[in-house]
């Protein structure tokens, strides 16, 4: 593989790569927390920080349809391995997701008239972002593994999988909790985790980017 | 010829039952896909295992109360099975347009909206299973724990109502749009709605327009206080959940008279429940909770063990035992003619906004003149939560501080005419012999004390033991704190024998701090507390 067959292939996969689902996540992820902030001063920064996590749901939900391929069935042959594909796809994203996370955290800042949204935990909330929108793409990543003679809709199973992984993650108990208030003394510790499951999710996501054999 | 086709075996024209017979049929298979869907199970496995956990990570929970506890259950049951239905009603509506057969499935007998109305019959079951296992944990504490009061029937239905209502949605969402993607961000404004939806209504009554209803009250109260339109409530789930079932079929195709009666007949029980959710609480409620915040001992009943009257409320009587064993181990440690004094708890409730701008001075007032009317002057007060261990430490404290000073702490205004409320200074070494003896009351009570010496809510650094969260009754200064931290590191028959020769030296007013550390044989405190 190299720079000179990946390169043809990034407008092609700009085209084939399903956009609507990650637009509309992240309109709605910019709305759930920008809205609420908007309309009162009341919000306290646990709100705020639980209402910047549901905007990372959305925005992961969005991500899990990133590697929707109609072509699946064709493509184990093709001599760019899949792995690169995928990489492509997270290439084009990427970018995108990135400056929608730091406007959307950066409009939440400085809309708001009150002290919570001075002292929401950016850099915290865009570990617990980055671990979910990792999660998500090993999600979809395995779930077209998985699907051999699928019709390359590996999203119907990774959207709703990370809703389950949120679930879990929302409900795990002490000591290895990972969905705590900014005030908690185990904040610390529990970005701890956060970073080991960003860590997991992206190995994930290699290892199910080979194809099978 | 006619003979001929009116023998022809299944057409549609000769069995007029064979339509209905095809939705039941797809309705079950459709019932059974849901309940086996991956998801389903995910979101069942999860809502009991949050259950369980609860039981063991959170210390209140083992004495639960039912009538809060069946709205906390409803409201999970609408996240995680409610989830599940909207999301994989949406699937299986999609799934034609998925494996590419939409054109296929025109050709079949059944017609769109009759595919429709079977998706609709299959979160039933889901609903069903919700009410077994919300029903199963209720029953599971009201026999095994502790439990106060009883769970409002109209507040557990609402659970299995949710189900039904995102089940809807989710068929609905699948007649609307055919992306993936719209269910699971619905599912994600509904989470947002129960974190926003509070703060935003601010405790209104809009907020019952909300699938969750309105905000519970800051803490647990009888049954009889509650005032909850929880019937109307469920009225209305239901209504918008025949609405949005209504609206699927419209949208699938169906024109007939009986989906415009369903309609019409969903929409009156969604506007009639949606009106009369909004009407409450009333006067009445109002009414009784003042009289009872103000009055308890008249909604109480009382219980006596050994020296000590047990006052509680209505349904809270199954936790006198365990504020029995609290305060029996803390006199325990007391000599004879100390224990002689009979001791009252009560327990007593303080709604904020309730006192009409009188201030807590008068409610405190009450509480007295209402101690003195039914001849229990000076009882020890309780709130209506327990379990924990800082409930506890915190009336193992205040019922030593009865002991050694033969007053109940009391809170008052830090600076008068200031809202601001402190408890009642326990200086010297009667501060050291409260936190020594609330130490006493076994191990809970010692967690409680430990963590709220650690993080409690005082700014002064000592320790305050609170009845509820508005008054605060005992404050321990941080030198008598150390003095008593130390106390209880020593081997404790050495300091038992000390505190019970030197009792009537350690509760002398005049004693200080650094005396009480001579007697108990710890070093001095490098400070002193001004009193």
């Amino acid at each position: 593989m190299s720079t000179r067959t990946l390169y043809p292939l990034l407008w092609p996969t700009a085209r084939a790569i399903k956009w609507r689902p990650l637009a509309a996540g992240a309109a709605l992820g910019m709305a759930v927390l920008l809205i609420p902030q908007a309309l009162t001063e009341r919000l306290t920064v646990t709100h705020l920080t639980t209402l910047a996590r549901i905007a990372a749901i959305c925005l992961a939900l969005g991500a899990a349809f990133l590697l929707d391929d109609p072509a699946t069935r064709s493509t184990p042959a093709v001599p760019t391995p899949r792995l690169a594909r995928n990489l492509v796809r997270v290439a084009l994203a990427g970018p995108t997701i990135a400056l929608w996370w730091a406007l959307t955290l950066s409009l939440a800042k400085t809309t708001g008239h009150h002290a919570a949204a001075a002292h929401l935990p950016v850099a915290a909330l865009t570990l617990e972002a980055a671990a979910l929108l990792a999660g998500a793409l090993a999600l979809a990543a395995i779930a077209q593994r998985r699907t051999v003679d699928g019709n390359g809709n590996a999203s119907v199973v990774a959207a709703p999988a990370v809703l389950v992984f949120v679930a879990v993650a929302w409900l795990l108990p002490h000591p290895v909790e990972l969905i705590l208030n900014p005030t908690d003394p185990r904040w610390t510790a529990s970005h701890h985790h956060w970073a080991g499951v960003l860590a997991t999710a992206l190995v994930a996501f290699l290892w199910a980017g080979h194809e099978r054999t | 010829m006619t003979a001929l086709l009116a023998h022809a075996p299944g057409t549609p024209a000769i069995d007029a039952t064979a339509p209905r017979r095809a939705v039941l049929a797809l309705a079950r298979v459709e019932t059974l896909r849901m309940l086996r869907h991956p998801v389903t199970v995910a979101a069942t496995l999860l809502l009991a295992g949050s259950w369980v956990a609860t039981w063991f990570a959170i210390g209140t929970s083992r004495y639960p109360v039912l009538q809060e506890l069946d709205r906390d259950s409803a409201i999970g049951m609408m996240i995680l099975l409610g989830g599940a239905a909207l999301i994989v009603g949406n699937l299986a509506v999609l799934r034609a347009h998925r494996d590419g057969t939409t054109g296929l499935s025109q050709v079949l007998i059944l017609p769109d909206r009759a595919r429709t109305l079977a998706h609709l019959f299959a979160p039933l079951p889901l609903a069903v299973l919700g009410a077994v296992l919300i029903v199963a944990r209720m029953a599971a504490l009201a026999i095994w724990a502790p439990a106060a009061g009883h769970p409002n029937p109209y507040e557990l239905a609402t659970g299995p109502a949710t189900v039904l209502l995102l089940g809807a949605l989710g068929v609905l969402l699948g007649r609307l749009t055919r992306s993936a993607v719209v269910a699971p961000l619905a599912l994600l404004v509904l989470l947002a709605s129960l974190v926003a939806l509070d703060p935003l209504a601010h405790g209104g009554k809009a907020l019952w327009l909300a699938p969750q209803g309105g905000s519970a009250l800051p803490m647990p109260v009888p049954v009889s206080l509650i005032g909850r339109p929880a019937a109307a409530h469920l009225g209305y789930l239901l209504g918008l959940a025949g609405l949005l079932a209504a609206a699927a079929l419209l949208r699938a195709g169906a024109r007939g008279v009986r989906v415009a009666v369903a309609g019409v007949l969903a929409l009156a029980c969604a506007v009639a429940g949606g009106t009369a959710q909004m009407s409450a609480p009333g006067h009445a409620a109002v009414a009784a909770r003042t009289a009872v915040m103000y009055h308890p001992s008249q909604y109480e009943t009382c219980r006596e063990l050994g020296h000590v009257t047990y006052c509680a409320f209505a349904g809270f009587s199954r936790w006198i035992p365990a504020w029995d064993t609290v305060v029996r181990a803390v006199v325990a440690q007391a000599p004879a003619t100390a224990r002689s004094a009979p001791l009252t708890v009560r327990q007593r409730i303080a709604f904020v906004g309730l006192s009409g701008g009188k201030g807590p001075e008068q409610l405190l007032a009450a509480w007295r003149a209402d101690d003195a009317a039914a001849g229990t002057p000076g009882a020890i007060g309780i709130d209506t939560r327990w379990g924990d261990s800082r409930s506890a430490a915190s009336l193992a404290a205040r019922v030593a501080y009865r002991l050694v000073t033969g007053q109940p702490g009391e809170a008052r205004e830090e600076r008068a005419g200031q809202r601001e409320l402190v408890g009642a200074t326990a200086c010297g070494g009667v501060g050291v012999l409260v936190v020594w003896l609330a130490a006493q009351a076994g191990t809970q009570a010692r967690t409680g004390l430990r963590q709220l010496a650690e993080d409690g809510p005082d700014r002064r650094g000592g320790v305050s033991f609170d009845e509820n969260e508005l008054f605060p009754s005992v404050y321990v200064p941080a030198p008598e704190l150390a003095v008593a931290t130390q106390a209880l590191d020593r081997p404790r028959a050495d300091t038992a024998a000390r505190v019970q020769r030197s009792w009537a030296t350690l509760t002398a007013p005049g004693t200080t701090a650094a005396q009480a550390a001579r007697i108990l044989g710890v070093p001095a405190p490098a400070t002193s507390t001004a009193c």
